[in-house]
């Protein structure tokens, strides 16, 4: 990774609202993010945290009709949140791309598998059909598919999960895009699947030099392969920095108690860690204040921010609000 | 997939039988008998007796049935007590007809309600869909033959651009036969679509709906493909699958539904045929066409499952 | 004296097919598993998607047809359907699904749908019944409003302690929690777990846990069986299976886990590659000529790991030396 390159995608003050009844809800807030080329990001958080919010907002997958973004993303130079739909038609599949969740939905049940891949090259590259099909055998070798030829002539509902994820990556990676979102990409899959697709995802991501945004729930799955973490609570980043940086050193209250909500060897027979509350809806969203207040009753208002900002604690470890300086857990005062 | 198919066809030789057996006992206990039209004050019972002994008429109900099947493997399905003439005859002449109507009906429904479905499911919300809504609770709010009826008054009557009665001009000639049974198909015909629509365009204006929100689609839009192209290579296709598979039920429900489009327009076809027959307690006629309704019935259940199973690679067995 | 034995039980489901849509196959969903569960303890049922897992517990309950083996409850037979009814199986072993939400009547309020095994099993009166379905709301830390709520009207978390409190209603002596966890956030996870934990102290409760999770499958588990292909290939308590794995498949499952430990995370990843490696190479050896995994062969007094001939005489050898 060298630092003097030119950030891929740099973020400012990102927001993301949807229509609902007339209204809009903020599903994202201040999004301030850099990706360096070369990079392997993770964002994590739990469900309605906004993490897919904001894959759809980069890759400009949002319904316009009942969305609405402000703020700035340049990737390479262009301000994404101003890219008319053919803009982004000729860098989607191009020069970012995107793998889903659920393989088997998210491929078409009608098309055989080569011709889903072929397609996004037939639109960005030059290629006959001939070598077109060709690298189509050679990018599912390379995602470790064993008879590149066979599941090529072959329909989505004829692989198994892992493959299909393999299909889903050889075509994300078919035109060598400069960065790949990746959101939940082994939610739906066994463990030992979820190992070798993560490794893929890795080894492409070197092989390839692309940079990877990958979003997921799942601590684990973090800590085994992203250099970077943002952790993302009620549509806001509440921390960032190196993968050390948030396994280690922890400073938001919020990274800290999911960390120890955990269920690990050494706790094993006491009781997970639990945080009070909920997250609060998108409609019951406060417009102020620190949003991970009311999760935290015992922490005193004083030590939060009114308008909580992101703060920087050197060599690009970030968090949000004032709060982390005062917190503490209330089980280990008691005892 | 051929092994399913032959299966399907198997299957149906159970179901025939007993469609047969039920024809047949219903028609029989329809009150009055055949000899109520054709004899006079004059007619002795002996006579009546007679004609009754002749036509077998108090044998056993087995009996009866028995006889009728093994006269049907041998295409006779006995004549017709009002027309006097083969029922097959009858049936192959009128059936000819309704297919004519029925063929076009069906290749104008669909002329109709592909593009509209796939317009107001593209346009959904908007005004454009909010036409096509308009239209098809139009069509639906109005009763058929009111519609069949305004039809021929505005097109038949008032600006006299279609014959209003008949399949074929009586003085038509050579190639001529063939557009005057165009013309006479074409005011049913076209009626009759504009009321099959509706269904359709309801169904595949909320299969592109689906399909338009699909996760397939978010991955093609994610692959930089354009929206006109989605719509042409993912969209279209996924939806008309639903619609393809029904077009076995649809054919042959139009070939015995078309009883009132035939009975407004004294089209001579099965139809209208079928009416008579009832009304004349034309028992043979009434099996006759019973047993092929129920028949076409099965058989559009079958053309629909060997539709899908040759176009859905899902159902496809390799 | 064990609370339920399930002994070589067996689900085989019929692969239907040609000319007359004949039999022509079946799928071994379960294949002669055995285990059983003490009072008070937590069984854990690990294995990846297709394992049979699921399957073993919803036979358990009579929800899959059983093509053989034995289920017995508390010493009695209750293998036939018929049976159970007189060993007050029906009210003494529930379920908690995964979706609890599908699993809810949408149009029931909660006052309804948390009573209604009571309904069943028990002649309370009206007033009775409303302070019990208080009660269990109060276990599960529910507040008495959500009596008249709708199941839409809660979060997921909130959701499944109500289907737990439905579960616990009748007073269960078992539990068959199947992924109990897996649609929840981290956060809600460690509450419903801890619940489970909670009722389970107060109670009595044991548990059949089955879960993809060895992480939530270590935290909630006393013993653990793993299971593929519809077969159990080891049985043991927890520290035998995460501390001593024998058999390969136990072994890579657990190497496959991912770790939070950021420092060693490239040890781990060799440590995984190399480990799945050698499962390639070897696991052929730990399965019979038609795939299916050798007998169980008792390796302490808690361990069971189904061994391929040669390896088990070798470890009954060792058994006897310790003896």
């Amino acid at each position: 990774m060298k630092k003097t390159q030119a950030p891929l995608l740099v973020t400012k003050h990102l927001k993301t609202s949807f229509k609902i009844n007339d209204h809009y809800y903020q599903a994202l807030d201040d999004v301030n993010l850099t990706v360096n080329p070369d990079e392997f990001l993770a964002i994590v958080g739990e469900s309605g945290c906004g993490k897919s919010t904001f894959a759809n907002t980069i890759m400009g997958l949002l319904d316009e009709h009942d969305s609405k973004v402000s703020g700035s993303a340049v990737f390479e130079g262009q301000e994404l949140t101003k890219l008319t739909e053919t803009g982004y038609d000729e860098i989607r599949g191009l020069k970012l791309s995107m793998i889903f969740q659920d393989p088997l939905s998210a491929l078409n049940p009608l098309k055989r598998i080569a011709n889903q891949i072929d397609e996004v090259m037939a639109y960005h590259t030059d290629l006959s059909k001939t070598e077109r099909y060709q690298r189509v055998l050679k990018l599912l070798a390379e995602v470790g598919i064993h008879d590149p030829k066979r599941t090529a002539r072959q329909f989505p509902h004829q692989l198994s999960g892992g493959m299909r994820q393999r299909v889903m990556i050889a075509m994300a990676v078919a035109c060598k895009p400069d960065l790949i979102i990746a959101d939940e990409p082994t939610t739906a899959l066994d463990v030992t699947i979820q190992a070798q697709i993560l490794d893929l995802l890795r080894r492409v991501q070197q092989e390839n030099h692309t940079s990877i945004i990958l979003i997921t729930h799942d601590l684990g799955v973090v800590a085994e392969t992203a250099d970077r973490v943002a952790v993302m609570y009620a549509g806001q980043i509440v921390e960032s920095g190196s993968v050390q940086q948030i396994f280690k050193e922890p400073q938001h209250p919020y990274t800290r108690s999911l960390l120890r909500s955990i269920p690990q060897i050494d706790n094993a027979t006491d009781d997970l860690y639990v945080i009070q509350g909920n997250v609060p809806s998108l409609q019951k969203m406060p417009a102020a204040g620190d949003r991970f207040a009311p999760r935290i009753p015992w922490i005193p208002a004083s030590a939060h921010e009114d308008l909580p900002v992101m703060h920087d604690l050197g060599d690009g470890h970030q968090v949000r609000c004032t709060c982390y300086r005062q917190f503490y857990f209330k089980e280990d005062q008691r005892a | 997939m051929w092994k399913t198919i032959l299966r399907r066809f198997l299957i149906m030789i159970p179901e025939l039988i007993i469609l047969s057996m039920l024809v047949f006992l219903l028609a029989k206990a329809m009150p009055g008998d055949p000899f109520l039209g054709s004899i006079n004050p004059k007619s002795s019972p002996q006579q009546i007796h007679h004609l009754m002994q002749a036509n077998g008429l108090y044998d056993p109900w087995y009996q009866q049935y028995w006889n009728w099947v093994v006269h049907l493997f041998h295409g006779d399905l006995g004549m017709s007590y009002e027309y006097k003439e083969p029922v097959v005859g009858l049936i192959q002449q009128r059936g000819l007809n309704t297919l004519w109507l029925a063929l076009f009906t069906m290749i104008m429904t669909y002329m109709i309600a592909l593009p509209l479905g796939v317009y107001a499911g593209k346009h959904e919300g908007k005004w454009q869909d909010n036409l096509v809504r308009v239209y098809t609770y139009v069509t639906m709010a109005i009763p058929f033959f009111v519609v069949l009826v305004l039809g021929i008054w505005i097109f038949g009557y008032l600006f006299n651009l279609f014959p209003t009665a008949g399949s074929i001009s009586p003085t038509a000639t050579g190639f001529g036969t063939v557009i005057s049974r165009l013309t006479h198909i074409i005011l049913p015909g076209l009626l009759g679509a504009l009321f099959g629509t509706v269904n359709i365009v309801q169904y595949l204006r909320s299969e592109v709906i689906d399909a338009k929100h699909s996760a397939y689609v978010k991955t093609a839009k994610s692959k930089g493909i354009p929206m006109k192209d989605i719509y042409r290579h993912h969209i279209f296709r996924n939806s008309l699958l639903p619609i393809a598979a029904f077009s076995g039920y649809s054919i042959t429900g139009l070939l015995a539904g078309s009883i009132f489009t035939e009975m407004v327009f004294s089209y001579p076809g099965m139809g209208l045929l079928f009416l008579n027959a009832v009304n004349y307690r034309d028992y043979t006629v009434i099996t006759a066409l019973v047993l092929l309704y129920g028949f076409l019935n099965l058989l559009g259940t079958l053309i629909s499952d060997v539709v899908l199973a040759v176009i859905d690679p899902r159902i496809r067995v390799e | 004296m064990s609370l339920l034995t399930v002994k070589d039980l067996q689900v085989y489901f019929p692969v239907r097919g040609g000319f007359f849509n004949r039999k022509l196959d079946e799928i071994q969903a379960v294949r002669d598993v055995s285990f059983s569960i003490n009072q008070g303890e937590t069984f854990g049922l690990v294995g990846e998607s297709g394992s049979g897992k699921s399957t073993t517990g919803r036979a358990i309950l009579g929800l899959e047809p059983q093509t053989g083996g034995t289920i017995s409850y508390q010493g009695h037979d209750v293998t036939k359907v018929a049976k159970r009814q007189h060993q007050d199986f029906r009210r003494d072993v529930q379920m908690i699904f995964q979706d609890s939400f599908s699993s809810l009547n949408p149009q029931k309020r909660i006052a309804s749908i948390i009573s209604e095994p009571l309904r069943n099993f028990e002649n309370l009166s009206k007033n009775d019944l409303k302070l019990r379905v208080l009660q269990l709301l109060d276990i599960v830390g529910l507040s008495p409003d959500a009596l008249y709520k709708y199941p839409h009207q809660f979060s997921g978390g909130q959701q499944q302690r109500i289907g737990i409190a439905r579960a616990v209603a009748t007073h269960p002596k078992l539990i068959i929690a199947d992924e109990p966890v897996s649609a929840l956030d981290l956060s809600v996870q460690a509450q419903v777990l801890n619940f489970m934990k909670k009722i389970q102290a107060e109670f009595g409760i044991s548990y059949l846990f089955i879960s993809h999770d060895l992480g939530v499958i270590r935290h909630m588990c006393d013993r653990i069986a793993i299971m593929t292909r519809g077969e159990i290939v080891e049985i043991g308590t927890r520290s035998d299976i995460y501390q001593h794995p024998i058999h390969i498949y136990t072994k890579q499952l657990l190497e496959a886990i991912p770790q939070t430990d950021v420092d060693h995370r490239e040890q781990h990843r060799e440590a995984r590659l190399a480990m799945n490696q050698k499962y390639h190479q070897d696991k052929h050896q730990y399965y019979d000529q038609q795939g299916r995994a050798f007998p169980l062969v008792q390796v302490s007094e808690t361990h069971w790991v189904s061994l391929p001939p040669n390896e088990a005489l070798r470890h009954k050898i060792l058994q006897r030396e310790e003896h």
